[in-house]
């Protein structure tokens, strides 16, 4: 997979722990003028905190995230400077402590992947609209 | 958007916490705070999340936290109120099981 070109409005950076109710917040306009209904991008902000959550949690730095739509789909890449993740781990017993957040990530989206980009580790997921 | 916040009421042996606001990570550690003290004064906690409009997995851990800690001292914790997305993360988990004040969480039925 190849990294997504930026454009204007497309993208916004987070750092700290404080910024995750902004990035929420631009995830869901985007979704929504992207064309998923409000339930698919409530999904996919859930999705998208999971994933901003963890950068923050287990590397140094921020990310980054990135959505557009491609033929009937909402893509949306989030890049961190961690290790690339790996997903289809089942989803932690009820009364477990860890292990939650990612498998979360796959439940909600139609396909989630991570895989090395040029400017880190990027995880992509996509959600079909309508 | 909507900051986090816990309100803890105490009638004798039970007590109420009601949650509201977004429970991200920037509240996990107040989220935590509120509900440990709850399980540390009252055997019978029941948390009401009917005020949430976010819960994410950290905000999982810190009720599955107080869960854990209110079982090991013969106690009880449940949720009430949950209502779309915030439901919604609780079936997905399996957690919202567990944590029913019906449910299997310690064997105990009080229904």
């Amino acid at each position: 997979m190849v990294e997504h070109p930026a454009l204007p409005g497309e993208s916004i950076a987070y750092q700290l722990v404080s910024d995750l109710a902004a990035v929420r917040a631009f995830v869901t306009a985007r979704a929504l003028a992207l064309g998923l209904s409000r339930d698919r991008a409530d999904l996919l902000t859930l999705a998208v905190n999971e994933l901003a959550t963890n950068t923050l949690q287990y590397t140094e730095e921020g990310g980054e995230v990135q959505l557009w739509s491609e033929s009937g789909q909402v893509f949306c890449d989030v890049l961190d400077q961690g290790p690339v993740l790996h997903f289809g781990a089942a989803m932690p017993a009820a009364d477990a402590m860890r292990g939650r957040g990612l498998a979360i990530v796959a439940m909600v989206c139609d396909h989630v992947a991570g895989f090395a980009g040029a400017r880190g580790s990027i995880v992509r997921l996509r959600l079909g609209i309508g | 958007m909507a900051r986090f916040e816990a309100v803890t009421s105490v009638d004798g042996l039970r007590a109420a916490v009601a949650l509201s606001g977004e429970c991200d990570l920037s509240a996990r550690e107040e989220c935590t705070a509120a509900l440990m003290t709850a399980v540390d004064t009252s055997p019978q906690v029941v948390v009401d999340l009917g005020g949430l409009t976010f819960l994410d997995s950290s905000g999982v851990h810190s009720l599955v936290t107080a869960f854990r800690a209110a079982q090991d001292r013969g106690g009880r914790l449940s949720v009430v109120g949950a209502a779309g997305m915030v439901a919604h993360v609780l079936e997905i988990t399996g957690v919202g099981g567990l944590l029913s004040p019906d449910g299997d969480g310690d064997g105990a039925r009080d229904g």
